[in-house]
């Protein structure tokens, strides 16, 4: 064949493709709308029987719980409001489903999201601001109901990166404990959970010479345990707005070096699956999200004795990581819909839904008025590790600084510090080498 | 009837067969093919010239091409960068799963193409794996090669050796293995030549155990169509067996060795599940192409692009053609000296 | 002596392909507790039957319904595929026309990018079908084909695969069969498929076979196609026991045994046609 005819047929097959192409961009123009107000919002007349579109991830009892909250909503809402629930697998799914429908339409009104997706979906001006629902008199949250709410997560909700707006209001919350193995504790003569890091590693090392086993083990991702070390000690990894880190300071090397020891004096060592460590008795510590600790209740049976405690703390306001996921409206250009999102977004958060959420799952409550309900204060008191999630943990639970960089700083960090622990790299270099690299990513990062 | 009109007649039916023939029995494929799997192709190839994030942001021409090229050998120290560990990893893997995988499976269904006993159990065995679902079948091979408690590590154990870390295990199997034997390794060596991953090597033995059923099953759907008698022809004339795999059967079935040769190649290049499910789960938010990259395939390095970075849809595209490119090379050339040796009839 | 070395290798070979599989319904039959023992029990210390019953009932139009789903995608896409292959595969491997091997090529360059592409460019399409679900000419208005059988099943019923393992099997045919056949003034549709078919029955087997499992395994597609519960297939029934925050394996494996059983019958059909496949179908010359 020759070459003229082989670029008759592709040029035959471009054409073809520029013109599809250029349809499926007009399709993807912005839906955004005219800011809305207060009073617009309050001024809207709900008429009854509204459909919604809800998507989220949630499967098991985390699903199961999640249809019982639909169904309770749907069948009790003074408006009428029908919400139509969505699984959408896993997150990337979802996020891969949510382009798709926001190219070619048929979004929902109710989508999970978290704070890199918010910061990625106010971008491209596809959600809807909270603001204004906040502030109506008819359908808003009063000062009270504010106050309700865990500081952690309304501070979620209100980032320095959304730039003074509400974005999101909370779908599921937990944060990052230390497990421990009271029993195994007692065999080596240790009483208490330790309150600092140095504290930790005496345990370790007391736990390794009486008893033989490690200390804890910890999963490939192993950003999360350093990031939790550095803000223990005062420390923000890293400051998305003037784009520095403190990789390099004191405290951030000083923690490389625990970990570089704890791996050398092999208290702690990488497994895939911490939990099973923890759950079968070879570690006596783990450090996870407390949303396990229902999960661990039936796995760990009547095994041993143990529960969750905060982690180790080196100044005198305690903090460690927040976890979970937030709803979003996104833009619909129909008014009753967006205030049908909303009314269904404000019942999850509030305190029947959320009380159904805790008893039933891992997750702790985003409101405390939640732990008066019935429900909850029995199902704390059958499950006393639950209780101890929200009244150690939780309530010290702050975000990271969410950046559209967050994930690639993640991986580079959690890469570094595997080198750290693995001997590769003098935790001098590590520092170093982050602080470089997360300058450049936080530099590179689409601003907001 | 005259000469002239039933030369017309003919050149008529000639012109038939040349041109409405073929485009009445291509037209359903080509057109369901066209709407659902080459426009998107050309569309990908229109979104890398974009910054795209939850849609077309900037027109940003080659850029996302100079990123690509850039991040091939920009790691710190002139090791590669993403992409360009990414490359090897993925070199690695096809290498290591495609000829292995078509070698093992020709020696199994030679085996299972002959009349024996428990013939329909056998068969199955070998092609339940394909059925099993890889989450399931990861699950077993993860606790298989569990460190702590694996059997594997047992095993090893049992004879003496050391235990090892397996899928946790970043370091190259290159200088690791030469050091057992107490030889060190220069570090003046090519970094590529020290191999790949523990890791990787764990997730290639898995890859082939997974797609050996499909490779056996596609291989004796072309030996049951060889006439027995041509081998009794070749048995009698005093034929060995390395001779007769060699010389009668693979000829026979060479176009489906080919096609074989051709799918598993393709498929290889864009395996994404196997590593997925291998290197994923457990830890909390462990990204998958651990530890430290070395299991990162050119697929796996794409969904992170779509996924965990932001508005790098479009270059999660330009790494998707430089997927599409690099396959379509090596199958051109697969082509061009392979399929000269398949004896079609 | 021969048989031995040939039995031991298949019987270990078969051990160690069986494992996982073996595996999968250990822990199917263990309570949530044993299912994260480890060390593991190699067999269930009292199997958990009800296990299968609780997995089937989970959802809640339950997986009778997403069995009949999937089985509907399955066989109406396997067939489309079959049909369209058989043609395409004709064209490519027994008659001659221009750009032949480029638009075979194409064919096969479908197969070579990554699927993550086609979702959005194919949701687009599925969604704005004219004159579908409510659409008007122009493709707006309406639903299109999301949320239904069609769309679900559109999207990979013509696949390269096929087509290539088809021209494959139709090649190997001798061309003498067609030139006697042509002498008799037979046309290319008699000779496909009163010839040609039957002559490589084992690879239109294998055809069918993949084509059912591959459709019978889809995960993501469906899961972007669809909204109701009630439409989904079973590959989405299993994401029900795993989610972010754990997973119910006791589960999750009691359903993935159930979502096997299918395949595994479909092949031990298919594999004694193939054993037919040696007298039936043997080509002679």
């Amino acid at each position: 064949m020759n070459i003229a005819k082989k670029t008759a047929l592709t040029s035959f097959f471009l054409a073809g493709t520029l013109l599809l192409t250029s349809c499926g961009l007009g399709a993807a123009a912005s839906s955004g709308e005219a800011a809305i107000s207060a009073e617009s919002v309050d001024g809207t007349d709900l008429p009854t029987g509204v459909e919604i579109d809800f998507w989220h991830i949630q499967a098991t009892i985390y699903g199961e719980a999640i249809t019982e909250m639909v169904q309770e909503f749907n069948a009790t809402n003074e408006w009428g409001i029908v919400v139509n629930e969505s699984f959408k697998g896993s997150y990337q799914e979802l996020n891969q489903a949510v382009r798709a429908a926001l190219a070619g339409g048929g979004a929902p009104d109710v989508s999970m999201a978290y704070e890199n997706d918010v910061l990625e979906y106010v971008a491209n001006d596809v959600i809807v601001p909270l603001d204004s629902y906040l502030e109506s008199d008819n359908f808003g949250v009063s000062e009270d109901d504010l106050g309700d709410l865990v500081d952690g997560v309304l501070a979620r909700q209100r980032v320095d990166a959304y730039d003074g707006h509400t974005l999101s209001w909370p779908h599921g919350n937990s944060s990052m404990g230390l497990y421990y193995n009271a029993d195994l504790f007692a065999e080596a003569g240790i009483a208490e959970p330790p309150v600092d890091w140095d504290e930790f590693l005496a345990q370790a090392r007391q736990l390794k010479e009486t008893t033989g086993l490690a200390y804890a083990a910890m999963g490939p991702a192993k950003n999360a345990v350093f990031y939790n070390m550095l803000r223990s000690k005062g420390i923000t990894p890293y400051d998305t707005g003037a784009a520095t880190t403190e990789f390099t300071s004191r405290e951030s090397i000083e923690s490389l070096e625990l970990l570089s020891q704890l791996f050398t004096e092999e208290l702690v060592y990488t497994a895939a699956d911490t939990e099973q460590e923890f759950t079968n008795e070879r570690t006596a510590t783990e450090i996870g999200t407390t949303a396990r600790t229902s999960t661990k209740i039936d796995q760990i049976g009547d095994k041993f004795d143990w529960s969750v405690a905060l982690t180790p703390q080196e100044t005198d306001e305690p903090i460690t990581q927040l976890f979970g996921g937030n709803h979003v409206i996104l833009a619909s250009a129909d008014p009753e819909q967006e205030l049908a999102a909303w009314l269904f977004m404000r019942w999850f958060a509030d305190t029947d839904a959320q009380s159904i959420y805790a008893a039933r799952t891992g997750y702790s409550p985003a409101v405390k008025s939640a732990l008066d309900t019935p429900l909850l204060s029995t199902n704390y008191q059958e499950n006393p590790q639950k209780a101890d999630a929200f009244e150690n943990v939780f309530v010290n639970a702050q975000i990271m600084p969410p950046t559209a960089a967050g994930n690639a700083i993640d991986d580079m960090v959690t890469g570094i510090v595997e080198e750290v622990v693995l001997g590769w790299v003098t935790p001098q270099e590590a520092a170093e080498r982050m602080d470089a690299e997360a300058t450049r990513l936080l530099q590179s990062a689409p601003q907001n | 009837m005259s000469t002239v009109s039933m030369m017309r007649l003919r050149r008529k039916r000639r012109r038939l067969e040349r041109i409405w023939l073929p485009t009445l029995y291509l037209a359903p494929t080509l057109l369901l093919l066209w709407a659902f799997d080459i426009y998107p192709i050309f569309l990908s190839a229109w979104m890398s010239l974009w910054r795209w994030g939850i849609k077309a942001e900037e027109f940003i021409g080659l850029d996302n091409y100079s990123r690509v090229f850039d991040e091939i050998g920009s790691g710190p120290g002139g090791t590669p960068g993403e992409v360009g560990n990414s490359l090897l990893v993925t070199a690695f893997y096809v290498v290591g799963t495609v000829p292995v995988t078509i070698i093992i499976a020709f020696v199994i269904a030679n085996m299972l193409n002959s009349r024996i006993r428990f013939l329909a159990v056998l068969r199955t065995a070998y092609f339940v794996p394909y059925i099993t679902s890889t989450v399931a079948a990861g699950l077993a091979f993860v606790w298989l090669l569990n460190p702590q408690i694996g059997v594997l590590n047992s095993a090893l154990e049992s004879v003496g050796l050391p235990a090892q870390q397996w899928l946790l295990d970043p370091e190259p199997v290159g200088p690791k293995v030469l050091s057992m034997f107490g030889i060190g390794w220069s570090e003046n060596l090519p970094g590529f030549l020290e191999g790949p991953s523990v890791a990787l090597v764990c997730v290639i033995v898995f890859s082939v155990w997974n797609s050996l059923g499909f490779a056996v099953v596609i291989i004796l759907a072309g030996l049951v169509t060889i006439d027995p008698q041509v081998k009794e022809a070749a048995r009698m004339d005093g034929v060995n067996s390395w001779q007769m795999a060699t010389r009668i059967t693979m000829p026979l079935v060479s176009p489906t060795l080919f096609l074989l040769l051709i799918v598993s190649t393709i498929s290889s290049f864009q395996s994404f599940n196997e590593v997925y499910v291998l290197t994923s789960g457990g830890g909390y938010g462990a990204g998958a192409g651990s530890p430290l990259d070395s299991t990162l395939t050119l697929p796996v390095l794409i969904f992170r692009h779509l996924y965990e970075r932001p508005s790098s849809v479009g270059f999660a595209a330009a790494l998707s053609m430089l997927l599409f490119v690099l396959v379509l090379g090596v199958v051109l050339l697969q082509f061009r000296l392979a399929e000269r040796r398949v004896h079609y009839e | 002596m021969r048989r031995v070395i040939l039995y031991s290798v298949l019987i270990a070979g078969a051990v160690v392909m069986l494992f996982p599989f073996f595996w999968m319904v250990s822990s199917s039959l263990k309570t949530f507790q044993e299912v994260n023992l480890s060390p593991p029990t190699m067999l269930p210390a009292d199997p958990q039957w009800s296990n299968y019953a609780e997995a089937w009932g989970s959802p809640p139009s339950g997986f009778g319904r997403y069995f009949l789903n999937s089985l509907v995608v399955a066989v109406v896409g396997t067939a489309i595929q079959l049909f369209t292959g058989i043609m395409a595969a004709y064209a490519f491997a027994r008659l001659k026309f221009r750009f032949s091997n480029v638009l075979f090529m194409l064919v096969l360059a479908t197969m070579m990018i990554p699927f993550e592409t086609r979702i959005v460019p194919n949701y687009v399409l599925i969604r704005q079908i004219p004159l579908m679900g409510g659409n008007d000419i122009f493709g707006e208005g309406g639903a299109g084909l999301y949320d239904t059988y069609a769309g679900m099943i559109l999207p990979g019923v013509a696949s390269a695969f096929a087509v290539f393992l088809l021209r494959q099997a139709f090649m190997a045919v001798p061309r003498d069969y067609w030139d006697a056949l042509r002498m008799d003034g037979a046309s290319h549709w008699t000779f496909l498929w009163r010839v040609l078919i039957p002559m490589t029955m084992p690879a239109v087997l294998t055809v069918v076979l993949f084509g059912f499992i591959g459709r019978w395994n889809e995960l993501l597609w469906p899961l972007i196609a669809t909204q109701s519960e009630s439409i989904r297939p079973v590959q989405l029934g299993l994401m029900l026991f795993s989610g972010d925050e754990g997973s119910l394996y006791h589960l999750l494996m009691a359903a993935t045994t159930l979502v096997a059983v299918p395949g595994i019958f479909f092949f031990l059909f298919v594999q004694r046609r193939f054993i037919e496949g040696l007298t039936a179908f043997g080509v002679k010359g």
